[in-house]
């Protein structure tokens, strides 16, 4: 597996566990949807590859998944966030703001005093 | 690796388990969302087509996700494994034919390893049950030529006191002894020792205690330890043993200890029973025991920590000399040897098992070779199969190791079915080892066989699977896809590889064979050694009386004839003789001695060195040993001291060579008073020990003259000897009631059990080498019956341009030939080679004996003349329409 992939599958995974605690339970067509427009179509992604990454969460054990009704009656299979999804969540976006605020450093112009 | 990451990889694993369910189940759930999204797409307005195309597209493939998730749902390599391995049990129960005969040469070979790795194991690898046995050497003196002479007590005592090297030594010797008391009186091997023996060998007695050093005390030296076997056998394992009253010898001893059922201490070497003790009993050393004479004795010690074998060679080395200096009498000449303990009990051994642990490495290279050559052809044959797995994507690395799975697979049923071959080989093995496998912890399939057996059984399915796999490999795609089945003999370079795997084959079998061939030719040579003597039908009974109940010549001398005169009245009875120590029982008892009227060399040296037989008139005729010069005893002369000898050839031969030895005199150091004995007869030579010595200086002494008292007795039957024991025992058991039986056998069966570590090695070789031509013989005909079908088409179109059934049988033949010769060719310089290592197990047969060497040429390339045969016949029966048809 490739450095590439790999940053692309963490990232993948932090999209997703995002997108469920944003909406709460949500089938992976609905959930590579979301990614898609959140990105306002910028990250155009098979749907087909949202699929590893959520089986390698739900065998990490941060999210959980069961069989449901969507709304228009169709039967679904449901992901949701687990406790430790929850925690790795907060753990993962506070290294994220660490991260950009540092890098916001070399980024923005200093200020003129 | 962190928690969830174990999580993970469990979650893989159980992921294994349930696989199609899960699989199923997510199919189910593409289904579900694929419908979603085509709603959806329907939803904004496109045609149902154009909905389900854009979904299918944005979804990346229905195959290639579940392939996706299939990678991150399980084990992938692990799963690769199991489909292989189901894929590999397939293929080989489609082929039960070819299954049935890899898996049963391979079985065969590694059986064979298992099986004498097993005895390698026991002998040369495995500890002795002792505390640091590494660090304990069995002590003998330097004896002129005799590198392993027992010790004569005064020197054991000396060099105990005077030697800083080890930590410990203890003196034994093995004994034969009346066990008596409530049961019948039997004869029990025995030892004294001692009182430091255990504490040298570093081991304790299971129940009750072993010796104090008290014990040695003269007085208080009627103690006995018992072995576990003499413990359950005789006392029923009763707890209370420790403290009863035993009559041992007819003296009252009291038990003090039980040893562990695995303790055994024996040393065959120079033992006077030649068999492994049962009780122990303390050594009473009186001052007495330190007068020079005799050399009976075998020492154990224990180096000191931190002292090496050849720091303590050179510190008791310097000790001999001193003794030598200060007794030269007695110590003229004499050393002190130490041999460690696995050189001392696996001594000629060693070098015959090493050389069959080759052999049977060759076997199993043989074997590899034979299973290579199928599974080439093989893969020559499924060709388009591999062809088509790797059209589809397979990659190189995935058929090597399919292929390389079905060899293991393979291996891995050969070795189960060798496994037990080995079992049974192992027994049979031990049922045929000479007697010094007995020295030894029980030969079994231990933890370390089993694990040796893997081992072999990896190493030989990667050897033999790895060169057709990469050839398998090698597929050119487009040209075998296009091919229609024609020529399946595959590339001219597998087609080459097959031939230098028969040609090492045969080079392999033709090695085995000589090493066999020489081997029996040397067996054939010891078994027609002329002994001197006729040993058919001829029965020999021990009888050791204890010194206890006859202490008089006069009563030890009653006993023998007596016994005698009534065994020569039994029925079928030709003679009745007796001797001290009869031929091929192992023991002998050898002194100097003096000429009448010749100067000695020097005043403390003896003219000359004999072995000294104790016998009645009437022995020379039991055993039909013939009388060449002179008379034998009378009557009287064996009754009464007369002072008469009877010496053998050699004897006269090296001391009086050019004189009659009739009338002179000789004395033998043996019994005070030493006096001058006269020789009235010569007799034939006769081997003692070993068929494969020539005969040494002997001379008979009349049991008058030194009454033994233990003798054999030895009776000549008119037919067969066994019938007579009963007979025999009842005359001993009327003259004493307490007087125990000891051995009975027939003496055709102690010359031959003389002979039983030459005739181990000479069978084991020899069933090797069958194996191993039948194995190559298989080898060269499977190479050359494909060859034969692959060159069909060649064939006949020869057949049609005019070549007849002798034009082809001797292409096929010359082709055959060419390998073979070319293996015979390897062979033999191989063989000049490696012959040599069997010097030592050889007797009257050079290394590289021509006749030999040029027999099994012969037979080898007979065999493999057969081996072609049989394809070229069928290659002469190819009709040229229907080859040429095929194409």
């Amino acid at each position: 597996m490739s450095e590439k992939t790999d940053v692309w599958q963490g990232t993948l995974a932090l999209m997703v566990l995002k997108t469920l605690e944003a909406l709460g339970p949500l089938h992976g067509y609905g959930i590579a949807r979301r990614i898609e427009q959140t990105s306002e179509n910028k990250l155009a992604i098979n749907y087909g590859t949202i699929y590893p990454a959520l089986v390698k969460l739900e065998q990490e054990g941060y999210i959980a998944s069961e069989w449901g009704a969507s709304d228009n009656n169709r039967k679904a299979k449901y992901y949701k966030l687990t406790r430790a999804g929850r925690k790795r969540l907060a753990q993962e976006t506070r290294k994220w703001e660490t991260t950009t605020a540092i890098l916001a450093r070399f980024f923005v112009p200093p200020q003129e005093s | 690796m962190n928690i969830r990451q174990i999580r993970s990889w469990l979650a893989r694993l159980f992921g294994l388990l349930n696989r199609a369910r899960r699989e199923r189940e997510f199919a189910e759930e593409l289904e579900s969302q694929l419908a979603l999204h085509i709603e959806d797409n329907i939803r904004v307005g496109m045609s149902p087509e154009e909905a389900q195309r854009v979904a299918l597209i944005k979804l990346g493939g229905m195959t290639l996700t579940k392939e996706l998730r299939r990678e991150q749902g399980g084990i992938l390599m692990l799963e690769t494994l199991l489909q292989d391995l189901r894929f590999g049990l397939q293929m080989l129960r489609k082929n039960p034919g070819f299954t049935l005969i890899a898996v049963l040469t391979l079985a065969l070979g590694i059986g064979a390893n298992t099986a004498i790795f097993s005895v390698v194991n026991a002998v040369l690898l495995r500890a002795f049950p002792y505390t640091d046995a590494e660090r304990l050497v069995i002590v003998w003196e330097r004896l002129g030529q005799d590198e392993q002479n027992p010790i004569s007590p005064a020197n054991f005592f000396d060099w105990q006191e005077q030697q800083n090297v080890v930590a410990g030594m203890a003196a034994f010797n093995d004994t034969r002894n009346s066990l008596g008391g409530d049961s019948a009186p039997e004869e029990v091997m025995g030892q004294f020792a001692t009182d430091n023996l255990f504490s040298v060998l570093g081991v304790n007695a299971l129940v009750g205690r072993t010796f104090a050093p008290e014990d040695s005390q003269p007085g208080r030296h009627t103690v006995v330890v018992l072995s576990y076997g003499l413990w359950q056998r005789r006392f029923g394992g009763d707890p209370n043993v420790i403290g009863r009253k035993v009559l041992l010898n007819a003296v009252d001893h009291t038990v003090i200890g039980v040893m562990p059922p695995d303790f055994k201490w024996h040393v065959r070497k120079n033992s006077q029973t030649g068999q492994a003790a049962e009780l122990w009993t303390p050594w009473a050393i009186s001052n007495d025991v330190r007068q020079f004479r005799g050399r009976f004795i075998g020492a154990v010690a224990r180096l000191k920590p931190g002292v090496s074998l050849l720091q303590a060679r050179a510190a008791m080395d310097r000790i001999a000399s001193r003794l030598a200096e200060q007794h030269p009498q007695f110590n003229r000449g004499a050393g002190i040897n130490l041999v460690p303990l696995r050189e001392q009990f696996a001594g000629e051994l060693r070098r015959a098992l090493l050389v069959l642990m080759g052999a049977v490495g060759f076997v199993l290279l043989i074997a590899c070779a034979n299973v290579a050559n199928l599974l080439l052809a093989r893969a020559a044959a499924r060709q388009k199969e591999i062809a088509v797995r790797a059209a589809m994507g397979a990659s190189r690395g995935r058929i090597v190791r399919q292929l390389l799975t079905e060899g293991l697979l393979l291996t891995g049923l050969g070795g189960a079915v060798g496994l037990l071959l080995a079992r049974w080989g192992a027994t049979a093995l031990v049922n045929l080892s000479p007697p010094e496998l007995g020295d030894f912890q029980q030969v079994e399939i231990s933890a370390s066989v089993l694990g040796f057996t893997f081992v072999v059984a990896l190493l030989t399915g990667v050897i033999f699977s790895l060169a057709p796999a990469f050839e398998a490999s090698k597929v050119k795609l487009g040209e075998t896809l296009k091919e229609t089945g024609r020529n399946l003999a595959g590339n001219p370079r597998s087609q080459r590889l097959r031939s230098v795997l028969v040609v090492a084959e045969i080079a392999l079998a033709l090695v085995l064979l000589i090493g066999a061939g020489l081997l029996i030719r040397s067996f054939l040579r010891l078994q027609n050694v002329d002994t001197g003597f006729d040993a058919r039908n001829v029965l020999t009974m021990r009888v050791a009386l204890p010194l206890g109940r006859y202490d008089q010549d006069e009563k030890r001398l009653n006993f023998f004839t007596q016994a005698l005169e009534r065994m020569q009245s039994l029925p079928g009875v030709e003679a009745a003789g007796a001797i001290n120590f009869t031929p091929f029982l192992g023991l002998g008892s050898e002194t100097g001695f003096d000429i009448d009227g010749r100067a000695k060399p020097s005043p403390d040296q003896a003219a000359g060195v004999t072995s000294v037989c104790i016998t009645d008139q009437n022995f020379f005729r039991a055993l039909r040993i013939p009388l060449k010069r002179g008379r034998l005893f009378t009557e009287q002369e064996a009754r009464e001291r007369r002072n008469v000898v009877v010496i053998n050839e050699a004897l006269a031969g090296k001391y009086f060579p050019n004189e009659n030895p009739l009338g002179k005199r000789i004395k033998i150091m043996m019994r005070p008073p030493h006096v001058m004995t006269e020789i009235i007869g010569v007799v034939g030579d006769v081997k003692h020990a070993q068929l494969d010595r020539a005969a040494e200086p002997m001379s008979y002494w009349p049991i008058s003259q030194l009454p033994y008292p233990f003798m054999t007795f030895a009776l000549r039957m008119h037919g067969d000897a066994s019938g007579v024991s009963a007979g025999v025992r009842n005359i001993i058991q009327t003259l004493d009631p307490q007087q125990p039986v000891g051995e009975v056998r027939t003496l055709d069966n102690l010359v031959g059990n003389s002979i039983a570590r030459q005739r181990f090695n000479t069978l084991l070789l020899a069933v090797f080498a069958a194996v191993a031509l039948l194995l190559s013989a298989i080898g060269i005909y499977g190479v050359m019956s494909f060859s034969v079908v692959a060159r069909t088409h060649e064939i006949g179109i020869r057949a049609a341009l005019g070549a007849n059934a002798s034009n082809i049988l001797r292409l096929v033949l010359k082709r055959g030939m060419t390998l073979a010769l070319a293996g015979v060719a390897v062979g033999l310089l191989a063989a000049m080679v490696l012959t040599r290592l069997m010097k030592t197990l050889l007797f009257g047969v050079s290394v590289t004996d021509p006749l030999t060497f040029v027999v099994i040429t012969l037979l080898l390339t007979l065999v493999a003349l057969l081996a072609c045969w049989i394809p070229a016949r069928l290659a002469t029966k190819v009709d040229p329409m229907i080859a040429l048809r095929t194409e």
